[in-house]
């Protein structure tokens, strides 16, 4: 049976998570949220997600902090950066920490599903999925 | 085609019913009762239960407001008419019926929708004739009796005009499909029509009553007492209520002194049906202005509906007189009415016009002038309303609009300003966000309130993160009157993270039960001087038998199995704030929660619970005093302080509550609230310890009246400050940033509010720097260098080295000079209640009751008063250049003297466990010079004398004392050549079982004073080569967070208010 496939939000502010979250399950993606870094450490390490869509400023672990980590365990999925305070410092930062892109806010849904697809579309073929699944 | 029921004809299209049904929709007037008569006409008016039921149907109809949900709305209700051969021909059969007389060729539409009136009114007959009754109520059954007989009656009739089986089984069905099409709407609509039949049954037969009565009085004491009733009750459906009320409206006898007008008017405030539009404009037009209540009803109502019709008639209201002559019965004449409530509520409904009251800014700006109390917080919403609209629709604002605001915020008023401040806020004006703060950014840091849907996830945190260290933790809510504050301790006591329901203890005074405990602990003593007599009527205790304090103690051992304990604000503040007082003073407060909120939010909040305007209104001026600013645990900083904006835009539903409120998500979390462990060059230290020779005296107060010298205004000057980073975290861990005055050579600091630090300064002048957009706001007050400052209730006092006591206010821009006393001021200190206590270099102490304008003289020292602190309950400590400490006690009327002879005793300040920290050090000749000996801290037990001695490996002055919460204890120190490496702040952690001294870099040539501010610690002082520094200081982590979060973060990135504040 096909899966949907899954991608995590994490934005400490949940009225943003949770307007990016519906976003995502409109396109008929699996969404699940964390309010923090450490919230979304504890669900990668339960869940496989393919993308992973998140805030750069949190208190605690920062997003920067969270792709740091996320990329230390080589895990395969994408990662999307998305912040209030773009700047050019922080977005060769966050690429280079691994980031697949950087998605500066306030963004529209369909910015953010065009993204999400790219980010997709770069995976592995056999990763790939329908998103209608 | 002629109409001929009996041939058989093709099924009609639904969508060409459909389009027919939208084409006569046009026709439809929402703003009144209207109805679509048997000939196809539009009338207004329903006088039967037919004409009843078109007109909720139709409305119905109409209220589909999208077009795709009208068409699935039709297409639901035409279904079981048209979607089946014989169900068309039954319906035309029943329609041939029921309109014997109507057109001969009538649309299909219109027969439908007849057969569809006919069956909702037959179905709410069946229910009214299937409503329970109890025996005793004979004239209901009657009732009852009735509409179960018309029901059959339609039934019959209806039936006897079928043929066939299959058209009675067709029929028999059609009525379940409509009751259940729309998502069951058309039952509800059934519902409303029977509860409606069922009230004008009762209304009518009181009404006859009425008008058989022989005299008016009877008949208006029938109106009051049974009408009123009727009408008030709470019916399944409110809706029910509406068209009974607009005829109420509309009888031609109806005396507006029977107060029915005044209730069907609440009423229809409460209804908010666009239908009650017309009546209530007729109202405003017809009812004279001596009914103002009555009128404000009405303009409630139509506020709420939105309707621009209304505009007229609030220009009028509000260019109208402000009173006028209440001629009524039972009132001598020339008596006078204020129609300030209905101008009030015109304001308000224009708000809530947006910008369709553009035309009204005019009026509105004439307001603005000079407006009064009650009317200037609405006037700022409502303009910002109509400004944020106005920049919708046509892109910018009009500009007596945005100078009415500009007027509103120099109102001496916290709600006005609030409120003005969020008007500005909402309408994006940058440029005068200045002039905002400087007006009132003494009190009202309202620019930079987080949103609830931030704050309250960090409040989600800290909560977290202190439970897992102690417990109970103790959380207050409070905030004005309508801010939502109950709505989120009601969602939180359900439980939460783990917490069950029973480990939260939930206080609040409203109920009896929390009110009692509440009561003992404020003891009968202060209840009976400050509280009316029947909230602690049934008071356990005489008096001379009741020990708060013994009863304190026992409630918390009582509770410590509890995680939480909530202390849920209530609208007598002074009692609240009381109770937060001792739960403070007993160390038992640890976080406290305010929510702000805009105007309508509150009226929002407040009309969800009061339900009439009367009550909203009631509430509505109910407001937190004192502020909380003015309170000692906000001034101290030891309670974790959350203001939120709690305004719709901002705030969580109870379900978003739960979810952050759902676990821990930040381990960390610790320090960021608090500061953090300072491992930088950590040492062991071992206390010795020691005794104090002490005695015990009387002492004698002198009073005298204090009377300001004189009073000039100022305007300040605005400067910004620069912040620069620490770019060097290895070497300097503990450094966050220092803060660049431009050459500003500060010498005292103080905590003012959230965020901002009022000092001293060298030139002699007085100013707060302000995270908020890192501004430096300052004013000259001084001739000399400021000596010794303390900031009380938004006032800084401030001594200067002639000993110049003065007095500076940013909020009133104003600055006092007051008499400084026998000799010059060199000591100052500020306590709760607005007491100020000032030492003197000819050893006096003066004690000034600022409420009271009195000044107390303390003599009894020898020499310079240099240490001064004034402790929780009132005792004040003094100690002098000679090394003789007193503690005063105003209230036994007695001091303890302590003495350590060759000492001088340089600050004080009260310990978190109740006992003084001392810092002394050997006399010098000069205050430049390096002493000749180490200086030593003390922790001292006023009760024994003894203490524990913490010697200072260095020898250098003291001159800054600060003790934090946890007990750590920060030390200013200055003369560089004495202290290795150069560091200048040192910190003694006594708590573990071997306490330790850091020392941290501090400034090159001295630290002169210190603050601890939330996670950071905030240190002033004099480098080598330039004038003084401002430099930020905090645990290792946090600083290592904020560094990494500020690389973040470039400086030129305009960043949201609450994201500056961190100072």
């Amino acid at each position: 049976m096909d899966e949907k496939i899954k991608i995590l939000v994490v934005d400490d502010e949940l009225p943003v998570g949770k307007s990016i979250s519906h976003a995502l399950r409109e396109e008929g993606y699996d969404v699940d949220m964390a309010l923090s870094g450490e919230e979304a450490l504890q669900r990668l390490r339960r869940r496989p997600y393919a993308v992973m869509v998140v805030d750069l400023m949190m208190p605690g672990m920062s997003g920067m902090d969270l792709l740091s980590a996320v990329k230390e365990t080589n895990m395969n999925i994408s990662v999307i950066i998305t912040t209030g305070y773009p700047s050019a410092r922080t977005t060769v930062q966050s690429v280079k920490l691994g980031a697949f892109d950087y998605l500066p806010k306030p963004f529209t849904p369909g910015e953010l599903r065009a993204i999400v697809a790219r980010a997709l579309e770069g995976r592995r073929p056999e990763e790939k999925r329908d998103p209608s699944d | 085609m002629p109409f001929n029921p009996g041939v058989a004809m093709n099924l009609p299209a639904i969508d060409r019913c459909i389009r027919q049904t939208l084409d006569l929709l046009r026709g439809f007037d929402p703003r009144t009762a209207m109805f679509l008569d048997r000939r196809a006409r539009w009338t207004k008016g329903p006088q039967t239960a037919r004409d009843r039921v078109s007109n909720e149907l139709w409305f119905f109809i109409w209220q589909s407001h999208r077009e795709d949900a009208r068409l699935e709305v039709l297409r639901n209700i035409f279904a079981p008419f048209l979607g089946h051969p014989t169900g068309w021909a039954v319906t035309r059969k029943i329609y041939r019926w029921l309109c014997s007389s109507a057109p001969q060729n009538p649309d299909e539409v219109l027969q439908v929708v007849e057969v569809i009136t006919a069956l909702i009114q037959h179905q709410a007959w069946h229910r009214n004739g299937t409503a329970y009754r109890p025996d005793w109520d004979s004239r209901g059954k009657a009732l009852r009796a009735g509409y179960m007989e018309r029901a059959r009656a339609f039934a019959a009739g209806l039936e006897g005009c079928l043929e066939g089986e299959s058209e009675v089984t067709r029929w028999r069905e059609m009525a379940p499909q409509l009751m259940a099409a729309a998502g069951g709407s058309i039952d509800r609509l059934c519902a409303i029509i029977s509860e409606e039949e069922g009230i004008r049954d009762q209304v009518e037969t009181v009404l006859q009553a009425l008008w058989a009565a022989r005299q008016k009085d009877q008949a208006l004491a029938l109106l009051e007492e049974q009408v009123g009733p009727l009408l008030t009750m709470r019916p399944a459906h409110p809706k029910a209520l509406l068209r009974p009320c607009l005829d109420l409206l509309t009888l031609p006898h109806l005396e507006m002194v029977s107060g029915l007008p005044y209730e069907v008017t609440g009423i229809l405030g409460k209804l908010r049906d666009i239908r009650s539009t017309e009546h209530l404009l007729s109202v405003l037009e017809n009812c004279a202005r001596k009914y103002t209540q009555v009128r404000c009803n009405a303009i409630y109502a139509l506020g709420h509906l939105r309707d621009r019709s209304a505009l007229p008639y609030y220009l009028e209201v509000l260019t109208g007189p402000n009173s006028t002559d209440a001629a009524l019965s039972g009132r001598p004449s020339g008596y006078s009415l204020s129609l300030r409530g209905e101008k009030r509520e015109c304001i308000w409904a224009l708000g809530r016009l947006g910008a369709e009251a553009r035309e009204a800014i005019p009026v509105l700006a004439r307001y603005g002038r000079n407006p009064e109390r009650d009317i200037g917080a609405v006037l700022a919403w409502a303009l910002g309303c109509i400004g944020k609209g106005q920049k919708e629709t046509c892109g910018g604002l009009d500009a007596a609009l945005v100078t009415s605001l500009l007027q509103l915020l120099q109102v001496e008023d916290h709600r006005v300003f609030e409120e003005s401040a969020m008007a500005m806020r909402g309408l994006g004006l940058p440029d005068f966000l200045h002039h905002l703060y400087l007006h009132d950014f003494a009190t009202v840091p309202i620019l930079s309130l987080k949103p609830s849907s931030t704050g309250l996830y960090e409040l989600s945190e800290t909560l977290f993160y202190l439970m897992s260290m102690q417990s109970p933790v103790v959380m207050a809510v409070t905030g004005d009157s309508g801010t939502g504050k109950t709505y989120f301790c009601e969602t939180l006591i359900e439980g939460f993270g783990g917490l069950r329901r029973k480990d939260i203890l939930y206080l609040q005074r409203d109920r009896p039960g929390h009110m009692m405990i509440l009561n003992r602990i404020l003891g009968l003593r202060w209840l009976r001087d400050h509280v009316a007599p029947q909230h602690y009527e049934n008071y356990p205790l005489a008096e001379d038998r009741d020990d708060p304090d013994l009863f304190f103690r026992q409630f918390i051992q009582q509770h410590s199995h509890r995680k939480l304990i909530i202390l849920d604000g209530w609208r007598d503040s002074e009692y609240f704030h009381e109770v937060l007082r001792r739960f403070y003073e007993y160390g038992h407060l640890d976080v406290l929660v305010k929510f702000h909120s805009t105007y309508s939010t509150k009226r929002l909040n407040l009309e969800e619970r009061e339900e009439t305007l009367e009550r909203v209104t009631a509430h509505l001026p109910l407001v937190e005093d004192p502020a909380i600013e003015e309170t000692d645990f906000y001034r101290e900083g030891a309670v974790l302080l959350y203001q939120l904006d709690n305004s719709i835009s901002s705030r969580l539903n109870d379900h978003e509550i739960r979810e952050v409120f759902q676990k821990r998500k930040v381990a960390t979390w610790g320090q960021t609230v608090h500061i953090g462990e300072l491992l930088h060059r950590a040492e062991w230290i071992d206390p010795q310890e020691s005794m104090l020779a002490s005695r015990r005296e009387k002492i004698t107060l002198k009073k005298k009246n204090l009377r300001p010298k004189e009073t000039i205004s100022f305007r300040p000057r605005e400067t910004a400050f620069r912040r620069i980073l620490n770019e060097e975290p290895e070497r300097n861990p503990n450094l966050l940033q220092d803060i660049d005055l431009d050459g500003g050579d500060i010498r005292r600091i103080g905590f003012f509010t959230q965020g901002q630090v009022a000092y001293g300064d060298g030139n002699g002048d007085i100013g707060v720097l302000s995270g908020f957009q890192d501004r430096n706001f300052s004013t000259g007050v001084h001739q000399q260098p400021v000596r010794c400052l303390a900031v009380t209730g938004g006032a800084i006092l401030s001594a200067d080295t002639a000993g110049e006591l003065k007095e500076t206010c940013f909020r009133k821009k104003g600055i006092t000079a007051w008499p400084a006393g026998s000799s010059p001021i060199c000591s100052l200190a500020c306590g709760r209640d607005g007491l100020v206590a000032m030492g003197h270099e000819d050893g006096t102490v003066r004690l000034w009751d600022r409420t009271a304008q009195q000044v107390y003289v303390l003599e009894g020292h020898a020499d310079q008063v240099r240490a001064l602190a004034i402790g929780r309950k009132g005792a004040v400590f003094s100690g002098d250049a000679a090394g003789e400490m007193h503690l005063w006690d105003l209230r036994k009327g007695s001091k303890s003297i302590f003495t350590s002879p060759g000492n001088s005793i340089r600050a004080v300040e009260m310990y978190p466990d109740g006992r003084w920290v001392i810092a002394q050090q050997v006399s010098g000749p000069t205050d430049e010079m390096a002493p000749r000996e180490p200086a030593a801290i003390w922790i001292l037990d006023p009760e024994s004398g003894r203490g524990e001695v913490f010697g200072l490996n260095v020898c250098a002055r003291i001159k800054a004392l600060k003790v934090y919460f946890d007990g750590r204890i920060f030390i200013g120190i200055g003369g560089r050549r004495a202290v290795p490496d150069g560091h200048t702040l040192l910190v003694i952690d006594p708590r573990p079982n071997r306490p330790q001294i850091f020392s941290l870099p501090g400034h090159r040539l001295e630290t002169i004073d210190c603050l601890t501010m939330g996670p950071r610690i905030i240190t002033c002082g004099r480098e080598e080569d330039g004038p003084g520094t401002l430099r930020i200081w905090g645990g290792l982590s946090y600083i290592k967070s904020e560094l990494k979060n500020s690389a973040l973060l470039p400086d030129h990135m305009e960043k949201p208010p609450y994201c500056r504040t961190i100072f």
